[in-house]
């Protein structure tokens, strides 16, 4: 009986301390980021925009073998257009991934038998044109040596 | 009053106009400078609720368009005009284009009843506190215009609870008010203002006899003006918008500019009925005692009088976004028990309290 | 003349690109992205963008966040079609895209481009929150080269030539039902106008 009878009062400092907690805000910092001016850490297992290894004689690691697209979760993303050189090893004529399919999973990276794949920390990947995100082997050569300067996502072989 | 026409006159003067314009314009000038004051004070508000919000939440809010997001709704409002302007192909034409403009021009009236100080009262009626309460009520026979017109079943119901909500909540409203009118024997908002004055500063707001009242009253005015966490008319999960699901554009922009016009008023409103309207907390005005120029002084008086209305109204305002911030939406039921269950018996409590009062302290 | 017209453009532009009310449409996962943006670390009301619209009549731009299924196709259409001139969308997820990881699902829309033209597309599952703010930028970027004088033409770009039929709820051709077309798995009969 008792308990019933304060009911009213026990809600009333229920909403006064909900007020106050609310209020206790406006004087707290902002946590917010400036986002095009200052950006968030990424972790170091970030995964972002593909890119092809190249090597020091700016020749690809890929070997056209196919893996990548044998392991990529979704559906036709890697198409590889593989050839032979003169002296009989197989490369990779074209070799486009499809971010409006891809997942970003990092399958394909895992999985590459040559560690000639790996994803860097671009996320900013919004575009007006849809053919633009698909990377053909050119801007995946030029991702790698853009991202030689940031840090990148080691292939774990 | 005169003084200030005397001086419009001497301004005509100055410039070799015959004294009938001033005659012909001064009455109509009030009410230019007071619509301007109104949108200026609207586009601030609406800015300071985004800001304010943001605070709450530990955001930065607008800081991108001017500085700290000053020109943020300005943008907003250009862009609205510029949108497109859709009336739905089963609305009813006239009643649908009519509703926007009933909702906001009442608003427009009641704000010329508030006393900004003691000579800036244009609308000074010996009832000008029942004509409040009257016309205030209008601009939900628009939202019902507009839930009726637009042949949409959200905007109906949405526009069914405001109007339910409206009629629940105005009845503990009114016997608040009634409460201050026997308080201050007037019903004359400035009366009811320098009813107030007392020899101890602020100590003689009807705030202090009236606390119950003002607790009322200011969740009742939070459900008039269908805000949250009253507010079951645009409940953004059951109904999609509420009574403007249909409008857009430069339509939509008056439903918008009419609601934060509307809560600016009433918080204007309240300040007047609790917090001394603009009477200076201090029990003196800053300008007559810091300005030995009698004739400025006198002048500065009357914005200092305003200043010190806004500033009040301001904190209620903060008040409400305060309550925003914190409560979530109530249900529709709860909603209307409230209202019945437990505002009507406690306002009715605080009329009897107060008649006591005034009976037996206050008029000795 | 020109001078009236750039000045015109450019306070059309700034007020456009400043205020861009996205309408709550959030179909799947991508939506929780969504919802972080606007939280405090992103804060997504530092651009104006921060008035969720549940209406598309008050809104500018679609964030389309989330996959879209061929149920939910004509919905999207008609919300497209509610909102007011001028509009525009982003596709924000692989889903929306071109498919995603869906693409050889039988249920889903590969790119909601078939359907609705789209200003920015958005890949990633999900994209970080940052990269949606970006994709906002970049669309104001778009809105501020834009000019008063080609809004007609703008406008008519938007004219969709599919319809939801009434019977069967579908999207189909001004033109007429394209009937038995074969869904990408090649296991299903849809009459689907934007399979192709
Ligand atoms: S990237 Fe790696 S897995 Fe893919 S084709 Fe080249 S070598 Fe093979
Ligand atoms: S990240 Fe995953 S989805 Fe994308 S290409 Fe590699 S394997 Fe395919
Ligand atoms: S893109 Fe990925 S996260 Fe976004 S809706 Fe599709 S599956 Fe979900």
């Amino acid at each position: 009986m008792m308990k019933k009878s304060l009911k009213p009062f026990r809600d009333i400092i229920a909403l006064a301390l909900g007020h106050l907690t609310v209020f206790k805000h406006v004087f707290k910092r902002p946590v917010t980021l400036e986002y095009p001016e200052k950006k968030l850490p990424l972790n170091d297992n970030f995964r972002g925009e593909h890119a092809l290894v190249v090597d020091n004689e700016g020749k690809l690691l890929c070997t056209a073998c196919g893996t990548c697209q044998r392991v990529c979760p979704s559906f036709e993303t890697i198409e590889i257009e593989k050839e032979k050189n003169e002296s009989g090893k197989f490369y990779p004529k074209n070799y486009t991934i499809d971010l409006n399919k891809c997942i970003f999973c990092g399958n394909c990276v895992q999985y590459c038998p040559f560690g000639a794949i790996i994803m860097t920390k671009e996320y900013e990947l919004a575009d007006e044109k849809k053919s633009a995100l698909k990377l053909d082997i050119n801007t995946l050569k030029k991702n790698y040596s853009d991202s030689i300067i940031k840090k990148t996502v080691k292939s774990k072989r | 009053m005169e003084y200030l026409y005397f001086l419009y006159i001497d301004f005509l003067h100055k410039y070799n106009l015959p004294e009938f314009i001033g005659m012909a314009t001064f009455p109509l000038l009030p009410f230019c400078m007071v619509a301007a004051a109104l949108i200026l004070v609207v586009l601030f508000l609406v800015l300071m609720e985004r800001k304010v919000l943001a605070f709450f939440t530990q955001r930065k809010g607008p800081n991108r368009v001017g500085p700290w997001g000053l020109f943020q709704t300005i943008a907003d409002a250009i862009k609205l005009l510029c949108k497109e302007n859709i009336t739905p192909t089963g609305a009813e034409k006239f009643m649908f284009n009519l509703a926007p403009l009933l909702a906001f021009v009442p608003v427009m009236v009641v704000w010329g009843l508030i006393p900004f100080s003691s000579e800036f009262d244009f609308m000074s009626y010996s009832v000008s506190a029942l004509l409040f309460m009257t016309i205030a009520s209008i601009p939900t026979l628009g939202i019902l215009l507009a839930g009726y017109a637009s042949n949409n079943k959200y905007s109906l119901i949405g526009s069914f609870r405001s109007v339910a909500q409206a009629i629940s909540y105005e009845l503990p409203l009114v016997f608040v008010l009634v409460s201050i009118v026997v308080l201050a024997s007037s019903l004359n908002l400035r009366q009811i203002v320098l009813a107030q004055i007392s020899v101890y500063p602020f100590c003689g707001w009807f705030i202090f006899p009236a606390f119950l009242g003002f607790l009322i009253f200011f969740i009742c005015a939070t459900a008039e003006l269908n805000r949250c966490p009253f507010d079951l008319p645009e409940a953004e999960s059951e109904l999609v918008s509420g009574y403007n699901t249909e409008y857009s554009g430069m339509k939509f922009a008056f439903f918008f500019l009419a609601e934060y016009a509307m809560m600016f008023i009433m918080c204007a409103f309240m300040a007047t009925l609790f917090l001394g309207g603009f009477l200076s907390p201090f029990g003196f005005y800053l300008s007559e005692r810091f300005i030995h120029n009698d004739l400025l002084a006198q002048v500065l008086v009357y914005f200092e009088q305003v200043f010190w209305l806004f500033l009040k109204t301001f904190f209620l305002i903060f008040c409400m976004m305060l309550v925003r911030a914190t409560l979530p939406r109530l249900k529709s039921n709860q909603l209307m028990g409230f209202a019945w269950k437990v505002l009507l018996p406690l306002s009715f409590l605080n009329l009897f309290f107060i008649c006591c009062y005034k009976y037996f302290i206050y008029a000795k | 003349m020109n001078v009236i017209i750039s000045s015109i453009d450019f306070i059309y532009n700034w007020a456009r690109s400043n205020s861009v009310w996205p309408l709550t449409f959030a179909t799947s996962c991508c939506g929780i992205e969504m919802m972080q943006t606007s939280a405090a670390n992103f804060d997504i009301a530092r651009f104006g963008s921060e008035v969720f619209r549940a209406t598309p009549r008050q809104a500018d731009v679609l964030i389309c966040a989330g996959t879209i299924t061929h149920k939910m196709a004509p919905a999207l259409l008609k919300l497209y079609q509610q909102m007011p001139e001028p509009k525009y969308v982003i596709a924000m997820g692989a889903c929306t895209c071109g498919g995603g990881m869906f693409t050889d699902s039988y249920a889903v829309v590969n790119g909601i481009d078939k359907i609705i033209p789209v200003d920015i597309y958005l890949p990633m599952c999900p994209p970080k929150p940052e990269a949606l703010l970006d994709s906002l930028i970049k669309l104001q970027k778009k809105i501020r080269k834009e000019t008063i004088l080609d809004r007609p033409k703008y406008i008519a770009s938007h004219v969709s030539d599919l319809k939801i039929d009434e019977d069967s709820e579908f999207l189909i051709k001004d033109s007429g039902i394209i009937l038995q077309q074969w869904g990408v798995s090649g296991n299903l009969q849809e009459g689907l106008a934007y399979e192709f």
